[in-house]
């Protein structure tokens, strides 16, 4: 019986404390919840995003939980979705423009708001303007490199051609050959290589004695129907000396590895991958990088913040819009030094480009200064110059 | 039969493969650079080694479960995730030779564990090796970091056993496995019986545990070879989903082909002249620019249907042909 | 002698044990489900409880349905790998052929035409291993290179990564269409369940799957049933493309992929035997893709971190058949 009055007194006592907390507790400030859909569910990019929202998840007090979409299969998508929206979130930050208009009905279902990251939505720019980027529940998007006919991706190629041939006159490069992914899945990577060619005939044209020649892109040779490329590459494209390829470098080094020319041919990609930089510049065959800068991710997030918060930056547009980061181009050893002091290899939240309070000084619930100008204007310091 | 006839039996679809392959090249003008047929040549060579060798190693790991009765889904799996062990391990230290060998008990512990499931669970193999096929790629999400592994095929030391020459060596010792499991183990012997009557074979006193254990040691040796080997070729990213079955698919192509061939001398030579034989395909199909897309797939769908309907139907088609010679002797 | 209170207990003891070793298996795979839906109302309590039910309607409806009509293959101890791929295949050419006819119409016709493509594909599914003396795996992956080509080139012919239907298909409000679903998967539930259990279609399928060659010898044609029994799944594969469709409204060249193994999965979570025979049931397509889809919403919404959700959904897989799918006697199971 005493025992049985102990146990008592202690569940009474326990049931008290508690009783008492939850006020507190409920006192508290609601975390908002943000839901972020990635391209790929694992490598330094998806780390270095990781790190970089959890330094802000304090600071903005904040809560984000990952999932990975998909780039082919819309109800994939979709069903991510619902479940970030079931799991509570207030705003998710998608990476893909697939199914995005039953998504955005899914979450005008559920008062929550999208945003776009590293993708340029021009599926739905072009086919779609009405019911996505005048939808309500979507805030805009930042896209890597400009969006769509913006984007100057040829031209950085060119340039990063040109400095490798005056960084080693002893061995330049005169003959060149290009990749793309088909037009159907990157229609702008066609107008990439147009742009390189042009540039290269307006460079031949007043250098006749440095003239580079280009395998024109054959449609059937040179598109990458998203597997590696095959070894009959080198036998359509004989002597050439370098490869620009405009997708990615992951589906073409592989198959330059194993026909052996990895030591004597150059490679200029689109992205970058693990390790990448053991074989990079003076140490093998890469040459040029193109790196996302992951804090970009900061323009979604701070309008999808702004909103879930009711407050909008003075300035803000009346629609949605897309607009791009600078990127991060690695065109040398040094370019790489600098590289590898960046949140993207070093995973430190210490080393990327802005700071939390740089962040919640950005938003217009924090900072009644705060402007849509300023925000864009920091996606346009992410350069590989910009690394502190 | 005469040993020359089964040489000319054997070495018939490769053969007539690549000449079918030459004369439709030479008939492609997709095919000439610059005056050029880049149809022969040392690319050749190499595409057909490279992609052979491959394919013999994860054929041979598929037909050793096969031969017993045993589809084993997990063998893709196995073969992922043992690439991403050991080649993290052989990036670590510096060693290709370790790369190969932690491969190889990799390779044994992951196909020893799925046995052991199967037996001790007593689960119908197809479920058991689903279940097994769910956990290796799930676990490739959380080795090392969950990155995969992406630059070990870069570096050319690690790398030698995914080209030339060092390519022959874990294929070699893959088909020397696998004879030495088949005619020199009882378990490899008897195994044939189990496949076509299981009960029957248990009856008689085969010890079908013993049976699937040892296979199963034998078979992830042979996975492990077939991982180091494609770790040395691939970047190596995390699965999930079953994606890893579609490497099964994949290469279940010369398995079912081999079997056929191989009634002219055995399963193992079967086996590596129909990979010589697809990978002459395949290069034939990317120098007439169809080696992605669409239609590769449709073209490789009905080569593969054309081949087994052949095989199938061979009594009836001598049959068939045999009536046709005596009408016309008769006539 | 009179039936005392204590013999009748002990007999309704007996028959309820008895009722319970018979149906073990389909008792746990119940057990499976009902698990996941407690755990569904457990981290979905409050506002959202709604929206995430018609959301799990939404991603189990075309399982269901696929799984519905697999039931018929399975039992027959076939498989088709190629499932995925067709289905689509079948959306793209919905959505195409709406947009060429245009209006309401254009989707009927879509559908029907899709329809009648899924039908043949079954029948040669079905007959072609027969009369070519091929295993029905290999007209199957035969089947899967195509669509997998189809589906390439349909979409390069449109020079867009998606496409989308002009016509709308999905009613405006949720509830209606959370109403709509679950109104259709409840109509081909009672359908299949019909043909299954009551009809020669469910009978002889499940015949062939138990022994194919006492089936033959005992009259049933072999050729005839595993026709209809593919032509069943290309039936479920064409209505649910068409679900899919309104709940995507767009399609592209990865649509439908990995549902053939999704679909596996789904079933044998729901206690299907994959050998087939007279233990398949019908009720197993429905409780595995329900189970199927709550497992990944219940991980999401629990928090589970997403590097480890496949790893956990691997485990309570493998804990799932270890209990409703072993087989402690004879021979190693098959």
């Amino acid at each position: 019986m005493k025992s049985t009055k102990k146990v008592l007194a202690l569940v009474l006592t326990l049931a008290l404390v508690f009783a008492l907390a939850a006020p507190t507790a409920m006192a508290k400030a609601r975390t908002t919840k943000i839901g972020v859909g990635l391209y790929q569910d694992s490598g330094a990019a998806v780390t270095a995003v990781k790190s970089y929202l959890g330094s802000l998840e304090d600071a903005l007090n904040v809560k984000f939980t990952y999932t990975v979409l998909s780039n082919t299969d819309e109800a994939q998508n979709i069903t991510k979705v619902q479940e970030l929206i079931a799991a509570g979130c207030d705003g998710i930050i998608c990476t893909m423009d697939m199914g995005t208009e039953a998504i955005l009905q899914e979450c005008a279902d559920a008062g929550v708001y999208l945003a776009g990251y590293l993708c340029d939505y021009d599926t739905s720019f072009r086919n779609n303007y009405d019911n996505v980027f005048k939808n309500e529940f979507f805030l805009g998007t930042v896209a890597d490199g400009g969006c769509a006919d913006e984007a100057r991706r040829g031209y950085d190629f060119f340039d990063s051609v040109i400095e490798y041939n005056e960084r080693t006159p002893d061995a330049p490069i005169r003959h060149v050959a290009m990749t793309v992914f088909p037009a159907f899945a990157f229609p702008y990577q066609q107008s990439f290589a147009a742009q390189f060619v042009e540039k290269v005939e307006e460079y031949n044209a007043a250098n006749p004695d440095k003239a580079i020649e280009v395998d024109p892109l054959s449609d059937e040779t040179d598109i990458l129907m998203f597997r590696p490329m095959d070894s009959t590459y080198f036998s359509k494209h004989p002597g050439i000396d370098a490869i620009v390829s405009i997708c990615s470098g992951s589906f073409v080094y592989p198959t330059m590895v194993s026909a052996g020319v990895s030591n004597t041919m150059k490679l200029f990609a689109a992205g970058y991958n693990d390790g990448d930089e053991a074989v990079f510049g003076s140490k093998g065959a890469y040459q040029m990088e193109i790196v996302s800068p992951v804090e970009a991710i900061t323009y979604p997030l701070v309008l999808l913040l702004n909103k879930i918060n009711g407050v909008e930056f003075p300035d803000q547009p009346a629609e949605a819009e897309r607009r791009g980061s600078s990127v991060l181009l690695i065109n040398s050893d040094e370019d790489l030094a600098k590289f590898q002091n960046s949140i993207y290899l070093s995973f430190k939240p210490e080393d990327a480009f802005l700071s939390p309070e740089d962040v919640v000084a950005l938003t217009a619930y924090n900072n009644p200064d705060a402007t849509y100008a300023g925000l864009v204007d920091v996606l346009a310091h992410m350069t590989i110059d910009d690394i502190k | 039969m005469k040993l020359t006839k089964k040489i000319f039996l054997t070495l018939l679809f490769p053969v007539l493969m690549f000449l079918a392959m030459w004369a439709i090249t030479a008939a492609n003008p997709a095919c000439y650079v610059n005056g050029k047929f880049i149809f022969l040549g040392f690319d050749l060579v190499r595409f057909v080694i490279l992609n052979a060798c491959q394919s013999i190693c994860v054929a041979l790991a598929i037909w050793m479960q096969l031969k017993n009765g045993r589809f084993d889904f997990s063998n893709g799996a196995a073969m992922i995730l043992t690439a991403i062990i050991a080649g993290n391990i052989g990036l670590r230290t510096g060693s290709p030779w370790l790369t190969l060998l932690v491969a190889v008990l990799c390779g044994i512990i992951l196909c020893a564990i799925t046995a052991a499931v199967y037996m001790l669970g007593r689960l119908p193999i197809v479920i058991a090796t689903i279940g097994m096929t769910l956990l290796y790629e799930s676990l490739t999400y959380l080795v090392f970091g969950g990155g995969g592994i992406s630059n070990f095929y870069q570096n050319d030391t690690l790398s030698i056993f995914g080209h030339l020459p060092g390519i022959f060596f874990p294929t070699a010792l893959a088909m020397g496995i696998f004879l030495f499991y088949s005619n020199c183990t009882v378990t490899g012997r008897k195994g044939k019986i189990l496949a076509n009557n299981q009960a029957a074979g248990v009856n008689i006193g085969i010890w079908e545990e013993a049976n699937v254990s040892q296979t199963s040691m034998f078979c992830g040796a042979i996975v492990g070879l077939a991982a180091t080997i494609y770790v040395s070729q691939n970047q190596v990213l995390p699965q999930s989903g079953l994606s890893t079955s579609g490497i099964m698919f994949s290469y279940i192509v010369p398995v079912y082909m081999g079997m056929f061939i191989g009634l002219a001398s055995n399963d193992v030579i079967g086996i590596s002249i129909a990979a010589i034989a697809m990978a002459i395909f395949n290069y034939g199909l990317n120098c007439m620019n169809l080696g992605g897309g669409g239609w590769q797939q449709i073209i490789m769908g009905v080569f593969v249907m054309c081949f087994y309907t052949f095989s199938a139907q061979l009594d009836n088609i001598k049959k068939a042909f045999r009536r046709l010679t005596k009408k016309e002797a008769v006539a | 002698m009179p039936e005392t209170v204590t013999s009748r207990r002990t007999d309704e003891r007996t028959s309820f044990f008895t009722f319970i070793k018979n149906h073990t298996m389909d008792l746990l795979a119940y057990a499976g489900l009902a698990v996941m839906l407690i755990l569904f109302l457990i981290f979905n309590s409050g506002p959202r409880l709604m929206y995430n039910f018609s959301a799990v309607v939404q991603a189990a409806a075309v399982y269901s349905i696929l799984a519905l009509g697999a039931v018929f293959i399975y039992s027959m101890g076939f498989m088709d790998v190629s499932l995925g791929q067709q289905v689509g295949v079948y959306v793209i050419l919905m959505i195409l052929i709406g947009n060429k006819i245009g209006g309401p119409a254009g989707v009927v016709v879509g559908f029907l035409v899709t329809l009648a493509l899924a039908l043949a594909c079954g029948a040669i599914n079905g007959a072609v291993s027969i009369f070519l003396g091929l295993p029905s795996i290999v007209t199957s992956l035969f089947l899967m290179f195509f669509f997998t080509g189809a589906q390439y080139l349909l979409m390069e012919s449109t020079g867009e990564n998606t496409i989308k239907l002009l016509q709308t298909v999905k009613p405006a409000d949720r509830n209606t269409y959370t109403l709509m679903l679950i109104g259709i998967i409840a109509l081909l539930a009672v359908i299949g369940t019909y043909f299954f259990n009551y009809t020669k279609l469910g009978k002889y399928t499940r015949a062939i799957g138990a022994n194919k060659v006492a089936a033959k010898q005992s009259g049933i044609s072999l050729v005839k049933w595993q026709v209809l029994g593919y032509m069943a799944l290309g039936f479920c594969a064409a209505v649910a493309s068409f679900v899919l469709l309104t709940r995507t409204g767009t399609a592209g060249k990865g649509t439908g992929s990995g549902y053939a193994m999704d679909i596996m999965i789904c079933l044998i979570l729901g206690g299907m035997p994959l050998k087939g025979g007279m233990k398949s049931k019908i009720s197993c397509a429905l409780v595995g893709a329900f189970t199927y889809t709550l497992l990944s919403n219940v991980l999401t919404t629990m928090g589970v971190p997403l590097n480890w959700v496949n790893f956990v959904k691997a485990l309570i897989f493998l804990v799932i058949v270890l209990l409703t799918c072993r087989k402690p006697n004879g021979v190693l199971p098959r």
